[in-house]
């Protein structure tokens, strides 16, 4: 998560990173985004009721989802190394 | 034009004295009955001044046959009349295909400019995958997102706090 949220501050402005937390309080997530998320860069919610998780079809975390145009254009699961982040996002705006 | 008034006169020998004067004159309205049917100024002047020199200059007679006889005679249809509208008729033929030329330049311009007009204007395509669900999410900062909205990239990012 921290290397998420310190590539998606390098692309602020191009690309909306949203981060969606499994089910859990609103106190422990929250608690642990001020930890990760500390650029600003990356927004983030509590999937309460896990129906954000099932409309992407996402059944374990942690999974990274790029949308463009309306469209999925990758995915992966698991963390990526930074790199190969910094990739994705690159192709994302490509 | 010219060519075929001029021809419509025809030329005898033999008459003296006035009368050649006088055939000039009619010479010239020969000419000028034969080309009756032209349309244009220069043609019924252009053919007076050979007929008139001539008549002048020789010392033999010139008389000329009537319009009428000129008119109805074969000497028209024979003469360079016939001559002279196989001249000028090639003249339309000619315009015909330059005219025909430009409208297919201009086709075949049109449509080739056409494609690249559209080619110019066509958006990027739409890139391939499963379309994003239709949400909205109500975010921890107190703004909405709504997932099919997006004007840029988005990443949505699955994650646990554990």
């Amino acid at each position: 998560m921290p290397v998420v949220d310190y590539v998606a501050a390098e692309f602020a402005g191009q690309v909306d990173v949203i981060a969606v937390a499994w089910a859990s309080t609103h106190e422990k997530t929250a608690s642990a985004a001020r930890g990760f998320l500390t650029s600003g860069a990356t927004r983030w919610m509590l999937d309460e009721d896990d129906s954000i998780f099932a409309a992407f079809e996402v059944t374990y975390q942690p999974v990274g989802v790029f949308v463009v145009g309306g469209v999925e254009v990758n995915r992966w699961f698991g963390t990526l190394p930074e790199q190969e982040l910094r990739q994705a996002f690159t192709d994302a705006i490509a | 034009m010219a060519y075929g008034c001029a021809g419509t006169m025809l030329i005898i020998r033999g008459v003296k004295g006035r009368n050649r004067v006088v055939g000039a004159v009619l010479a010239t309205a020969a000419a000028l009955g034969a080309c009756g049917g032209g349309s244009s100024e220069q043609v019924a002047s252009e053919p007076a001044e050979p007929a008139t020199t001539s008549a002048v200059a020789t010392s033999e007679a010139v008389v000329t046959t009537t319009a009428a006889t000129v008119a109805s005679g074969s000497t028209v249809a024979e003469d360079p009349p016939a001559g002279t509208t196989a001249t000028v008729a090639p003249e339309e033929p000619v315009e015909t295909p330059t005219t025909s030329a430009v409208a297919e330049t201009t086709a075949a311009t049109e449509p080739a400019a056409a494609p690249e007009t559209t080619a110019a204007t066509e958006p990027a395509p739409l890139p391939e995958g499963p379309a994003v669900p239709a949400l909205t999410l109500e975010l921890e900062d107190g703004t909405t997102f709504v997932t099919t909205e997006a004007t840029r990239p988005v990443l949505y990012l699955f994650w646990a706090e554990w």
